[in-house]
């Protein structure tokens, strides 16, 4: 096994694709990413940016702000 | 030690990104959020140990999934039994976008293997190239490429149906299709 073995996300060559699709009889999916149907892809990203900007998109909750305040009266303190 | 102010407000900035990192471990966001104070408590104790002007974010991120798999190995049952609620609390969340198929998504998401999960949010959501996740992860690069690519594939093959001849199939039966091609 060659070092570039070890990651399909980069995917097969051009030629292996080709085969992998003939061979899944023109389903686009497989291994790699990187040859899934572009439109799949998209969606995937599209989907899980969606789900975790639902996260960063709500407000901090004050308790943060709490704590950071609280670490650094300790940190002043001391020195 | 004394935290830069810039310092500070970098990490103030970072906490939604670290949430939505931990929900994403922890499945649950009151967990989530023990997580994210935890490691905000850690980097401020060891702030000492970053070298400002490189990645916090990759720091801070790396202390989260450190807390977050030191208290699963801590509590065991406690976070099997977590673990297993994860697929149905995820599915479970309104969808707050309006896409029709986001709670199916979800479940597939939270079906996930843990690994594969959080190598496909640290690339494709929280936005770390293979090499910074890689370094969160504390694997080869190699390995999270095919994390990745394995959750992609896996999660591919789900909404290839959806787009496909399921579309508009009740959640019942898309989740039992979701199960059939696992």
């Amino acid at each position: 096994m060659s070092k570039d073995d070890q990651g399909s996300a980069d995917g097969p060559s051009e030629k292996d694709s080709k085969r992998m699709r003939s061979d899944m009889g023109g389903i686009a999916i497989e291994r790699g990413g990187a040859q899934m149907e572009p439109r799949i892809q998209t969606e995937i990203g599209k989907h899980l940016r969606a789900i975790y900007d639902d996260v960063i998109n709500e407000p901090v909750p004050s308790k943060f702000m709490e704590l950071l305040e609280k670490l650094e009266r300790s940190t002043t303190q001391k020195s | 030690m004394t935290v830069s102010k810039a310092l500070r407000e970098d990490l103030l900035a970072s906490i939604p990104n670290l949430r939505a990192f931990a929900v994403s471990l922890a499945g649950n966001s009151e967990r989530a959020d023990d997580l994210v104070q935890e490691t905000l408590m850690k980097a401020w104790a060891k702030f000492d140990t970053f070298q400002e002007g490189t990645n916090l974010r990759a720091w801070l991120f790396t202390i989260l999934r450190n807390e977050f798999y030191s208290q699963v190995r801590k509590r065991g049952r406690e976070v099997e039994d977590a673990e297993g609620t994860y697929a149905a609390r995820l599915a479970s969340q309104p969808a707050q976008n309006g896409h029709m198929d986001m709670s199916d998504f979800r479940e597939a998401l939270g079906q996930l293997p843990a690994d594969q999960r959080e190598a496909l949010v640290l690339v494709g959501a929280s936005g770390f190239s293979y090499e910074e996740a890689a370094d969160i992860c504390e694997c080869a690069v190699g390995t999270i490429k095919s994390r990745v690519s394995r959750a992609r594939t896996r999660l591919g093959e789900l909404l290839a149906l959806e787009l496909g001849e399921t579309y508009g199939a009740d959640p019942m039966s898309a989740s039992v299709i979701t199960r059939t091609i696992a």
